[in-house]
């Protein structure tokens, strides 16, 4: 790995400690992986976060609101917070970068939690140790809350040299930072020809709404009239879910720019002649987003706890009880967010939505804190909301809503979804109510 | 019933773990009987059509052949014969054969409209079919009906 | 009834004369069968939209009675014939008599 973070002096580690506590510099002058870091404060519990995402930042809020003596650490990659949600609509400029870009030491200041900006690279569960580029960190509770990686491998096997060259020029732009900005350039220099977009099959992270991005893309063509048509690839059989929204959009606002095609699960990717062998055809490209399948983050590999399917494969996402979020063979460690796994026979997997990770971040949170007063843990659902841009002139959206309830007969979770595909002005303007009422919840905003 | 759902998500969780005993939190509903109601469908669509002959063509029928979501699926109908302010559709019915409450809707439309078109979704039981019927004020009814396939179970009512 | 608004979208508000106008709408309601129980087991009362009525000025230009069969969150699509300017009011009424509406200006361009 990252060979060269092996030294680090204390000095530079501060630069990356931002907001962590004075007492964690002194000790050795010389740190390294294998030397502990961050000592305990106080008899309280210790749960450390890893992934400062929507879900990690929720629930490291309400951990510190529940359990008042808890100490509470939040590991984090990135040096901001790039918000998912928005950020299509940000791709042009319907909201600006300080729209979607956040200081994320200042909630760690307001709710009393330490961030600290390093890279997780393994875990020793049996000594309750984290592994960081930084040190060991040991825990009571641990939370993953990594998000996704890019499958990139389901296309190219070990060919390192195809996934850097389509991760450079066809970035994917589902994980913040970087992506995101790459994937801005890639639509203001857009010049016409066949742009294609290969949908990840599910489950995959959403938002940002890949038919969102389509539209809003399709949006950006037609106001500049740039001679562009966009082909959406997708492996599922139809646009889905808010089926007809979509479509009606599709249809109706940009019918000479969009083109979805079902059933088109990629089969093969050559990103140096830019061709797609797909199921339902062979398909050329002059740019593209590839978006390969998702599956949860490296840290959940990491740590060994990726669920098996029955033929001994892995699921690809986290093997966790599906009520209390925690791993099936580890009750310290919880799971919160995209790489959350199977939940229900009936719909798979929660969505890996903004709203979920932020909504199942409260619920660990609370659960930890029941478990650490020694009462009864109470399982809860959440429920799931999203709002999708499709047209920028007029601005008009359409939603989704998920309720989840508990199958009295199977005890299974049982999901409800309810589109609204009539496309109006009032769905955008509930959409920034929305937003701001979930920055106010985890970024103090 | 809390009770029970409470003693079933506890062993669902599973005895290794050494976590506390866990309430279920459940908001819901087993759906009550959901069967079929053939002698009302027979009605509903007798009634309708009374003494009429219901002729196949000029009323079109959309609907997915496949429902993913049997709670909302799609539906839309359109008389496609010319209308006129002399000659309009009166109402139009749409019905779900296996559905415990066949009649599922009925549209009204008037001289002022001047088009006979409309579209919902409906929650469907089971796989069966869809019937849509149309009057129009010349007291002709046309008819239209498509087979559907419910994936998921019946839990759309 | 629901606390949200209803969402109307119409395909223009200013249409030609001749021109077939199409509306959808859609409310926020449970549609509640009658079929369904609560977790104590008592069956949830019934209480479903009874009618949708959309008149352009004084003429009652559509009416939708649905029945259990129509899902939650009733949506709607119609169309009408463009002939005269006037307001387009939509007004839904459930089975507890609660109302929701909406209105919508159209004047013929």
């Amino acid at each position: 790995m990252n060979r060269r973070d092996f030294l680090l002096t204390p000095p530079a580690m501060a630069l990356g400690m931002a907001g962590a506590p004075l007492a964690a510099m002194a000790g050795p002058a010389i740190l390294t992986r294998e030397s502990r870091i961050l000592p305990r404060e106080g008899k309280g519990p210790r749960v450390v976060i890893c992934g400062g995402g929507w879900g990690g930042m929720t629930a490291a809020r309400y951990l510190r609101q529940l359990i008042p003596n808890a100490e509470v650490i939040l590991l984090e990659r990135n040096p901001t917070f790039w918000s998912g949600p928005m950020s299509n609509k940000w791709l042009i400029d319907v909201v600006s970068t300080d729209f979607v870009h956040h200081d994320a030491q200042h909630p760690a200041n307001v709710y009393g939690y330490t961030r600290l900006q390093t890279e997780v690279i393994g875990f020793e569960r049996e000594r309750r140790l984290v592994r960081t580029a930084h040190g060991l960190i040991d825990y009571d509770f641990l939370i993953l809350s990594g998000g996704i990686r890019n499958a990139y491998d389901a296309w190219f096997g070990n060919d390192q040299k195809a996934i850097d060259h389509t991760r450079n020029h066809y970035p994917s732009a589902y994980i913040p930072n970087a992506e995101m900005l790459a994937l801005k350039q890639k639509v203001k220099n857009f010049k016409g020809g066949t742009l294609v977009m290969t949908l990840p099959p599910p489950p995959h992270r959403c938002p940002p709404s890949p038919y969102e991005r389509a539209c809003l893309i399709a949006w950006h063509i037609k106001k500049n009239k740039i001679p562009g048509k966009i082909l959406i690839l997708d492996p599922k059989p139809k646009v889905a879910p808010i089926s007809m929204g979509y479509q009606t959009a599709f249809r109706e606002l940009y019918p000479d720019i969009i083109t979805h095609i079902p059933n088109a699960g990629v089969q093969e990717v050559d990103p140096f002649n830019k061709r797609i062998k797909t199921l339902a055809g062979e398909f050329k490209f002059d740019d593209a987003i590839l978006m390969p399948p998702h599956q949860a983050a490296e840290m959940v590999w990491q740590a060994g706890l990726i669920g098996k399917t029955p033929d001994g494969k892995p699921t690809g996402w986290a093997d966790m009880d599906p009520r209390f979020f925690h791993a099936r063979s580890d009750d310290r460690v919880y799971f919160v967010g995209d790489l959350m796994g199977h939940i229900s026979s009936q719909f798979g997997h929660y969505p890996k939505s903004a709203h979920v990770a932020n909504y199942i971040g409260r619920i660990v949170a609370r659960n930890i804190a029941e478990r650490v007063a020694g009462k009864e843990v109470i399982a809860r659902l959440p429920d799931n909301l999203c709002y999708m841009m499709v047209n920028a002139d007029p601005q008009e959206a359409i939603s989704v809503k998920f309720e989840y309830e508990v199958d009295a007969a199977s005890g299974n979770v049982h999901q409800t979804q309810i589109d609204e595909d009539v496309r109006t002005n009032d769905l955008v303007k509930e959409d920034f109510v929305w937003i701001k009422d979930k920055f106010s919840d985890f970024l103090a905003l | 019933m809390q009770r029970r759902d409470f003693v079933r998500c506890s062993m669902a969780l599973g005895t290794a773990l050494a976590l506390p005993r866990a309430r279920a939190q459940t908001r819901t509903a087993v759906p009550a009987s959901l069967a079929p109601n053939p002698a009302e469908f027979r009605k509903a669509m007798a009634d309708f059509i009374g003494k009429a002959k219901p002729l196949e063509t000029g009323l079109k029928l959309d609907l997915p052949v496949l429902a993913d979501n049997p709670s909302a699926v799609p539906v839309h109908v359109t008389v496609t014969l010319p209308l006129s302010d002399t000659l309009y559709c009166k109402e139009l019915i749409l019905l779900a054969e296996q559905n415990p409450s066949p009649l599922a809707c009925r549209f009204q439309f008037t001289p002022y409209t001047g088009t006979a078109e409309a579209a919902a979704r409906l929650r469907l039981s089971q796989s069966q079919t869809v019937h849509a019927l149309a009057r129009l004020s010349d007291g002709r009814v046309l008819a239209a009906r498509q087979a559907i396939t419910v994936a998921a179970s019946g839990c759309g009512m | 009834m629901a606390v949200k608004p209803p969402r109307v979208w119409v395909s223009s508000v200013k249409p030609a004369r001749g021109e077939v106008v199409r509306v959808r709408a859609q409310i926020e309601h449970l549609m509640e069968s009658g079929l369904r129980v609560d977790p104590a087991g008592n069956p949830r009362p019934r209480n479903i939209v009874r009618s949708f009525e959309a008149r352009l000025g004084p003429q009652l230009i559509f009416r939708w009675e649905p029945g259990i069969g129509i899902a939650q969150n009733p949506y709607i699509e119609f169309t009408f014939l463009a002939r005269e300017s006037g307001e387009l009011l939509m007004l839904w009424t459930d089975e507890a008599n609660a109302t929701q509406e909406a209105r919508k200006t159209i004047t013929l361009s």
